[in-house]
């Protein structure tokens, strides 16, 4: 069997790499050995002599690899390092009574999260949370970046400049010899700056925030939030078949989704890559508009509600009906908080309508019947402190009478989102109130 | 004691060379053996071997790194006693799971090649992991030389399960595209 052939063959590669694997980990800790009882000197050979067995019998638990608990003390080993391998869950892992506290940010967006439809079902996407689901809990992460007046701090360069390369070689570029820049402004820029301000200008403004990398037409940017860039100049058409426009019909995207899973395979890089058209919401010239994004469906619902959430390919279109722009969102989501209890929808809509909520209206959140939809998801990419789930509402609001929308059509309506923690309240120490996020002391 | 003075009691047909071995690489074999078969019994009778099998072939060997040399011989026989398995006892653990996984990498077959010798094939792989960044490197060992879980591999690299399926299905992909231009033959 050639799979048989292949993994014998993997067997044999060279003893460097073999140490070398079980040595990397994402963080190293110090493990608890356990202590395994001294093997009588020649048992080995009376059990291949067929006498006896040694006195072993116990399946490997050590270490969230296998051999953290297992490793021989002593300075060599398969890694020469005590340290080498992992003990226990590197992941934080905490009881409920441990997990940390939480706090909910005052979101860095501008604008109106509206959207106007004539029937909220108009309103489409492939969530994958649905409340038949009934998850217990759901993971949070702290998001590793720090957000000043003038710079973003915490940002892994590395990580970015692997993450490049890696989409650099999924795109089928040579990467041995691409080079890979940021966006250092360079002198003249700096000096025009420190004209503006008069010279008062802190050094950080001038700190890089992404890597950038550019060859054959095709620009990949990564940014500090660990998002890919990538567009193409010149822009790619598609076949004549296929539309890809701001205002194409739900069913010349979803032709065009089905392409572009099959063209950037590679890029895309799942193993079962779930699309999502989102979008179908109408702008002031009653235009209905779609997105297409992919995310990994492979894993439990839990998994695949991480995915949707932070781990998607999204394709644009340019106003030629050509490709010419995919974001790859890879966010760091190392810092896990813990798996945190989560309130019912019932419960959630409770709190929105004492005032417990997010939201980014200007007006008076309507009753209970103006609840048009409710869905969960993620915040992120918006100087959040921690990725934590929400329930998001769509509440109708009133038109304005004046509103150009509403003049030209009388049918449209409006929903505005409002956001609820899904988290337990006694894991937040600024439940929003009346629409507000209190600021957090100290 | 350290992997020197070892080989060394090897060398000497010093039978405390076993005990030794046992003391340092026991639970280290035991683990590679038990992540193939799932088995304990099996895998105790695999590491047993393993010491025999260095006992007889240490000297003329003087392997340099111990615990590889160690680790090689308790996968090849794990496999091989795998490879005895009824179908029930295979579904067990991740081996059936590694093997159709590396289905993917087989490159599309030629009428003209012939399969490649072991030793070339190992070289090509050698080569096609040597070039990848070091993590992507590491995982796709720990999951096909290791046989670790993909939530093992999870937690050891705090990313989602989902991340690292997609890697490694990236990195099965890459690695056939890379036999096919080598012009790899299975």
């Amino acid at each position: 069997m050639k799979n048989e052939k292949l993994l014998d063959a993997i067997g044999k590669i060279d003893d460097e790499l073999i140490d070398d694997a079980i040595r990397n980990t994402k963080k190293k800790k110090k493990s608890g050995w356990l202590k395994w009882g001294v093997v009588a000197a020649c048992a080995a050979f009376v059990v291949y002599a067929g006498v006896q067995s040694l006195p072993m019998g116990k399946t490997p638990t050590g270490g969230a690899d296998g051999y953290g608990d297992l490793m021989p003390e002593g300075e060599e080993g398969p890694a020469g390092d005590q340290d080498a391998l992992e003990g226990g869950n590197p992941v934080r892992d905490a009881g409920v009574s441990e997990l940390p506290m939480l706090t909910v940010s005052d979101s860095m967006r501008i604008g109106t999260e509206g959207y106007y439809v004539y029937d909220i079902s108009e309103l489409v996407n492939a969530n994958p949370w649905s409340e038949d689901a009934a998850l217990q809990t759901l993971p949070v992460y702290q998001n590793p970046l720090s957000y000043g007046d003038f710079n973003v701090s915490g940002a892994d360069f590395n990580a970015m400049k692997e993450f490049l390369l890696d989409v650099a070689e999924r795109l089928g570029m040579d990467t041995r010899h691409l080079e890979v820049t940021d966006d250092t402004p360079d002198e003249a820029y700096r000096a025009a700056i420190y004209e503006k301000a008069d010279g008062d200008v802190p050094e950080e403004y001038f700190n890089p925030t992404r890597v950038i990398a550019e060859e054959n037409g095709i620009r990949i940017e990564v940014d500090t939030e660990m998002t890919a860039t990538i567009t193409f100049e010149p822009t790619r058409p598609l076949p004549d078949n296929y539309h890809f426009a701001y205002h194409a019909s739900y069913e010349d995207i979803a032709a065009v989704a089905g392409y572009l899973k099959e063209t950037y395979q590679d890029l895309i890089g799942m193993e079962h890559p779930q699309t999502n058209i989102f979008g179908g919401d109408y702008n002031i010239k009653f235009r209905q508009s779609y997105d297409i994004g992919f995310f990994e469906a492979d894993g439990d619902v839990t998994e695949q509600i991480i995915n949707y959430n932070f781990n998607q390919v999204e394709f644009s279109c340019d106003d030629n009906k050509e490709l010419w722009l995919i974001r790859i969102f890879q966010p760091d989501l190392s810092n896990k908080a813990g798996d945190y209890p989560l309130i019912s929808v019932e419960e959630a809509t409770d709190l929105l309508l004492d005032g417990n909520y997010m939201s980014s209206s200007m007006g008076e959140m309507g009753g209970r019947e103006k609840i048009a939809k409710v869905d969960l998801v993620y915040r992120f990419g918006g100087g959040e402190e921690y990725y934590i789930p929400y329930y998001r509402f769509y509440v109708e609001e009133e038109i304005s009478e004046k509103s150009v929308m509403k003049q030209q059509d009388q049918d449209i309506k409006s929903y505005v989102a409002y956001y609820v923690p899904a988290v337990e309240g006694q894991y937040i120490t600024n439940m929003p109130v009346d629409g507000d996020v209190p600021s957090v002391k100290g | 004691m350290n992997d020197n003075e070892i080989i060394n009691l090897y060398w000497e047909r010093n039978e405390k060379a076993i005990t030794a071995t046992a003391e340092k690489y026991g639970s280290y074999c035991y683990t590679i053996s038990y992540n193939i078969l799932h088995n304990n019994e099996d895998a105790e009778e695999c590491v047993n071997e393993t010491y025999f099998g260095a006992w007889k072939s240490v000297p003329p060997q003087r392997p340099n790194r111990l615990s590889t040399y160690l680790g090689k011989i308790t996968r090849n026989l794990s496999l091989n006693c795998f490879k005895r398995y009824t179908a029930q006892k295979r579904g067990l653990g991740q081996t059936e799971l590694v093997l159709s996984e590396l289905e993917d990498c087989i490159p599309a077959k030629t009428s003209v090649e012939q399969a490649v010798e072991e030793m070339v094939l190992v070289q090509s792989i050698d080569q096609f992991l040597y070039a990848q960044p070091e993590q992507k490197r590491c995982i796709f060992i720990r999951r096909y030389w290791y046989l670790h879980s993909i939530r093992e591999i999870a937690q050891a690299y705090q990313m989602s399960e989902s991340k690292v399926a997609s890697l490694l299905f990236r990195m099965r992909n890459a690695l056939k595209v890379h036999f096919e231009k080598e012009g790899i033959t299975l």
